[in-house]
């Protein structure tokens, strides 16, 4: 695990500079959470986590967290959106360079799916810890598992993927596709299955259910995400 | 300082009485207006027609077509008690301008509006805006364009983050509703915030708007863009989120009309239900009015439709969508289904297109056939039934019209689709006593599209072969029938003909009055093909077309047949969608089949240049169409007829005291006809429009058309001319619970008339809405007629869930 957090800790230091160029200044916001489900944190640069909510601004540096049935809807403001699954974890950075906004988010684990609407000079990566994907695209989904591996799913479009551990190849998902990224640097694709579909059209999905819990002091609503 | 003083007062004087919506005063004794927002590019764009009730039309039909067009595109406009209203699909809207008009079916004749349009006055003209790349510079991150969005949900954020480097974001204002929150906002850097707990009040449930405007470091407007949600509780909110979600609206409408000293009541009521189940999605709608008559068309609607990502049930009154030669704008009441799984996809429908309506009771009956005249009122009656074969009728009836239809086709339509079409549609011969010649068609077809580079290069084909029977009461002809016709021809051996006969009869009538009769001359053949290319900001289309003269689809029975020939257009954006420069020709020609001694040849050319400078220019849009219509015939059937007319808009949004619109419209039309009855005809019309919001509580508007028509018929010509005004008023009360309206409307010169209406809508609840409408007409005298007022009062009721 050691090691996971000084590749992490090199990747930040070596990967991020390239975003450097005009970092929003101070809190300004690069980003909204539009919606919350049950269990949502939320960390303020180096502030201890508090409970997300909607209409959230979120900045450069700032990260957020999902529990379990959880999700969070994040749309940045060049209007691309990502929806957080549970149990994921994220931290945003952003570049903004006079109208264009280039964005760079490390997810260490979880399940993300991406809806992007960039312009040709902007960026929008995901960074994990196995990969980094360059979004060419507008679509598709990442699944970061607790080791570290990586699923990238390219419904449209296509990404520019580059392990960044052991033999680090690199290669390009075209839509229709998907690229599984090991830890030791390797990446292996293949065409996406009925059953990545499926779980690619539910992820974009936020049905929910409701638990009532009544009280003597009224009911207690619980609503969390529903994998039906 | 005298010429400041008027400027100040002419000013002042136009603010104060102006209009929010684009509200045209044309005159009419059928319609009361017409009202609509701005059309902007590629969006639906409704239109709605508010009637007078005194003549409930059967019928009314749109005509509508895209600048450079020379074909108007008819549709079914639906009739809802005072209110007739169509949508004009997004495709059709296109910059510079679209135009349209109506036909009125009456009791007692048509009636067009506006009144002589097409030919003796202009058609509507409608300003569409073109899209601007200013949009892309405001971003409205949340809510949701169109959205339902939960109560605890709710906040407001935009994004300026592509603003120009011109805007000063600071000085942006946010309106809700109408109010301006800009107070309220939270400004950090590129994104605006707005919070629900910085609103003092709550907002009710229902749909709300959102707008944002961009000033100039100058302080002057840059650009506004608007916006739409559904505010919906949080229990709806969560019941979406769950994949179940329901909403609903009853209205009731009672009117009593008061119309040359007689008085008539209309009551009409509709309900509304709308559902989902996370992909599923079914709405029902069910629409009765006192207007419903057995001897007319239905006036009554009811339709249910389910639909999924893939399944598309309706049910009831629908319009359903076919390739346009084989099937358009016609309301079916029946079942259509589609499926569509992407590389197949196939519709179908079954339905009644006219229900029966019974002819008048015979006058007389003939005993026996010897004795009954030949005269199209004399028909075939049930002996059995009546005691006669033949009786004479005064009025014949109508048969019920049954279609079968169907649409198979490959591939989804971003690229490539490929599909076919079969229609089969018959009238019921024993629907109805009192009828005569009941029909039959059959229409099959085919279509294909192609496009390239992400669209940019379109190819598109359409044909369509009809087969018509125009009178089936007879039945298919007998082999002992085809026996006797050959024998006469001396032809012996027909089994083979019998065999064809018997196989073609399984799909339509055969008899003699079958049509084409000489199907080499693709009399009933139509068929049309198109390339268009975009590259450029350069839109240019070349379209070819034949249809011939005898080709009938009971399903599209608008469609101009017995023509052939191109047309093309070329539209070319300039400056950043600033500048428009289209230009269109076209060239048709009729009697494809000789079967008429002239043949027609129309030349259409248009061109408009149009202009939407920065916010605070004035917009100007001029275009010029010119006909030219003859035939190669030099006797007095010869026709010569040239025509041109010259449109001019030019609007401008500006800032005086307070905000105001103003529009100001100039037509000048002239015709002249070479032929024997040289009904040379000139038409000219101004219109002046404004619009001002004082605050968030009082909108005025002010309009002005003067129109003069005329045509030289002999011996005596034919002269219009009119005036007519509108100064109105909306003032907002009691935390826009109550809305009270008011206008008055005099028409002076050949069309004489007052009209007073006055209108109050009051919220009793956040669902519930009464509104009270009255209107108060006092008409002019004509010498030796009685002469009334007339007087409208109305009381709806509005409930939502």
């Amino acid at each position: 695990m050691k090691t996971y957090y000084i590749i992490t800790l090199i990747i930040s230091v070596f990967a991020f500079p390239l975003f450097a160029g005009e970092n929003p200044q101070g809190d300004a916001p690069v980003a909204v959470i539009m919606k919350i489900i049950k269990d949502v944190s939320f960390k303020k640069g180096a502030a201890n986590w508090g409970t997300g909510k909607v209409g959230q601004p979120l900045a450069t540096n700032d990260e957020v967290k999902t529990g379990d049935k959880s999700l969070v809807l994040i749309k940045f403001t060049d209007n691309s959106l990502i929806r957080v699954r549970e149990n994921s974890n994220l931290k945003i950075y952003a570049d903004k360079n006079k109208d264009q906004l280039s964005k760079n988010t490390y997810i260490d684990k979880g399940k993300v799916g991406f809806n992007v609407s960039k312009q040709e000079n902007e960026e929008f990566r995901f960074t994990t810890p196995t990969m980094v994907a360059s979004i060419r695209g507008t679509e598709g989904d990442l699944i970061v598992e607790s080791d570290g591996k990586s699923l990238l799913l390219c419904t449209e479009g296509n990404i520019d993927v580059n392990a960044t551990q052991g033999v680090k190849e690199n290669g390009n998902v075209i839509a229709g596709r998907y690229a599984s990224i090991g830890t030791d640097g390797t990446i292996s694709q293949g065409e996406i299955t009925g059953q990545m579909k499926t779980e690619h059209d539910n992820n974009k999905k936020t049905n929910t259910k409701r638990l009532v819990i009544k009280t003597s002091s009224g009911d207690l609503i619980i609503e969390y995400l529903s994998n039906d | 300082m005298f010429k400041n003083a008027t400027y100040s007062f002419i000013l002042f004087f136009i603010a104060l009485f102006s209009l929010s919506a684009i509200t045209y005063s044309q005159v009419s004794n059928t319609v009361m207006g017409i009202k609509s927002n701005e059309a902007k590019e590629s969006q639906d764009y409704t239109i709605s027609l508010q009637l007078y009730q005194s003549e409930q039309p059967s019928k009314i039909l749109i005509y509508y077509r895209s600048f450079g067009e020379s074909e108007y595109k008819v549709g079914d406009v639906s009739l809802q008690g005072s209110t007739a209203e169509f949508t004009i699909p997004a495709e059709k809207v296109v910059p510079p301008s679209l135009e349209c008009y109506f036909i009125i079916t009456l009791q007692n004749g048509i009636e067009t509006y506006p009144i002589g349009a097409p030919s003796q006055a202009q058609p509507l003209q409608v300003r569409v805006l073109p899209k601007s790349p200013k949009d892309k510079e405001i971003i409205i991150l949340s809510p949701e364009s169109s959205k339902n969005v939960g109560e605890s949900d709710f906040f407001v954020s935009i994004s300026l983050l592509r603003a120009s480097s011109d805007v000063d974001k600071t000085a942006t204002k946010v309106y809700i509703d109408n109010t301006d929150v800009s107070a309220k906002v939270l400004f950090a850097e590129d994104m605006l915030l707005l919070n629900p707990e910085n609103f003092p009040e709550k907002f009710s449930t229902g749909l709300h708007t959102i707008k944002v405007e961009l000033y100039t470091n100058k302080k002057e407007l840059y650009h506004t863009a608007l916006t739409s949600f559904n505010l919906v509780s949080d229990e709806t909110a969560a019941n979406v989120a769950s994949g179940f979600t329901y909403s609903g609206n009853v209205l009731t409408e009672g009117r009593n009309e008061h119309i040359n000293n007689v008085n008539t009541w209309y009551n009409n009521a509709s309900v509304d239900l709308n559902g989902s189940y996370k992909s599923w999605e079914v709405s029902s709608r069910v629409y009765v009015t006192s207007e419903e008559k057995k001897y007319l068309q239905p006036n009554n609607r009811f339709s249910l439709d389910v639909r999924s990502d893939w399944l598309l049930v309706s049910a009831g009154d629908h319009n359903p969508n076919y390739p346009s030669l084989v099937l358009s704008g016609k309301r079916l009441r029946g079942v259509t289904g589609a499926i569509t799984l992407g590389f197949f996809n196939v519709i179908s429908s079954y339905g009644e297109m006219i229900r029966p309506i019974e002819g008048s009771y015979p006058d007389v009956f003939y005993p026996n056939r010897s004795s009954a005249p030949l005269s199209g009122n004399i028909i075939d009656v049930d002996s059995l039934k009546y005691g006669a074969p033949k009786a004479q009728v005064n009025s014949l009836g109508t048969y019920s019209r049954n279609i079968f239809a169907v649409h198979p086709y490959f591939g989804k339509g971003e690229n490539f689709q490929f599909g076919l079409t079969y229609l089969h549609s018959s009238d019921d011969p024993k629907s109805i006593d009192f009828g005569a010649r009941p029909q039959e068609n059959l229409v099959v077809g085919s279509d294909i599209f192609f496009a390239f580079d992400k669209q940019r290069i379109q190819v598109n084909g359409e044909a369509a072969l009809s087969i018509m029977n125009s009178d089936i009461s007879s039945g298919t002809l007998s082999d002992a029938d085809l026996d006797t016709i050959f024998k006469a021809m001396n032809i012996s051996n027909v089994d083979n003909i019998k065999k064809y006969k018997n196989t073609a009869s399984k799909f339509i009538t055969i008899n003699q009055f079958l049509k084409p009769l000489n199907p080499q001359k693709l009399s009933t053949l139509a068929t049309e093909g198109s390339v268009s290319l975009n590259y450029f900001g350069n839109f240019l289309k070349g379209n070819y077309i034949y249809r011939g003269g005898d080709y009938t689809s009971f399903a599209n029975s608008y469609l101009r047949t017995n023509i052939a020939g191109y047309n093309f257009l070329d539209r070319l954006r300039l400056l950043e969608n600033r500048l428009f420069l289209s230009v269109s020709y076209e060239k048709l020609k009729d009697n494809l089949q000789k079967t008429t001694p002239g043949t027609n040849t129309y030349n259409n050319l248009s061109a408009s240049v149009s202009l939407y400078p920065r916010n605070d220019l004035p917009s100007f849009l001029i275009s010029y169409l010119k006909s030219d219509n003859s035939n190669d015939l030099t006797d007095s059937a010869h026709i010569g007829d040239k025509s041109f007319r010259v449109l001019t808009q030019v609007s401008y949004d500006f800032e005086y005291i307070k905000k105001h619109s103003v529009s100001l419209g100039f037509s000048l039309g002239e015709r002249d006809d070479k032929s024997f009855n040289n009904f040379d005809a000139d038409n000219y019309s101004i219109n002046l429009s404004s619009s001002t919001t004082w605050d968030n509580k009082l909108q005025t508007s002010f309009n002005i058309i003067q129109n003069y028509s005329s045509i030289s018929k002999k011996p005596n010509p034919e002269k219009l001319s009119y005036t007519s005004i509108v100064l109105g008023g909306k003032y907002f009360m009691l935390d826009n619970k109550l809305t009270l309206n008011g206008s008055i409307n005099p028409s002076f010169g050949d069309f004489k008339r007052v009209s007073f209406d006055a209108n109050a809508q009051y919220m009793v609840l956040k669902n519930l809405s009464l509104q009270f409408v009255f209107r108060y007409l006092i008409n002019s005298k004509i010498p030796g007629f009685d002469s009334y007022n007339d007087s409208v009062t109305g009381l709806n009721a509005r409930f939502t869930w």
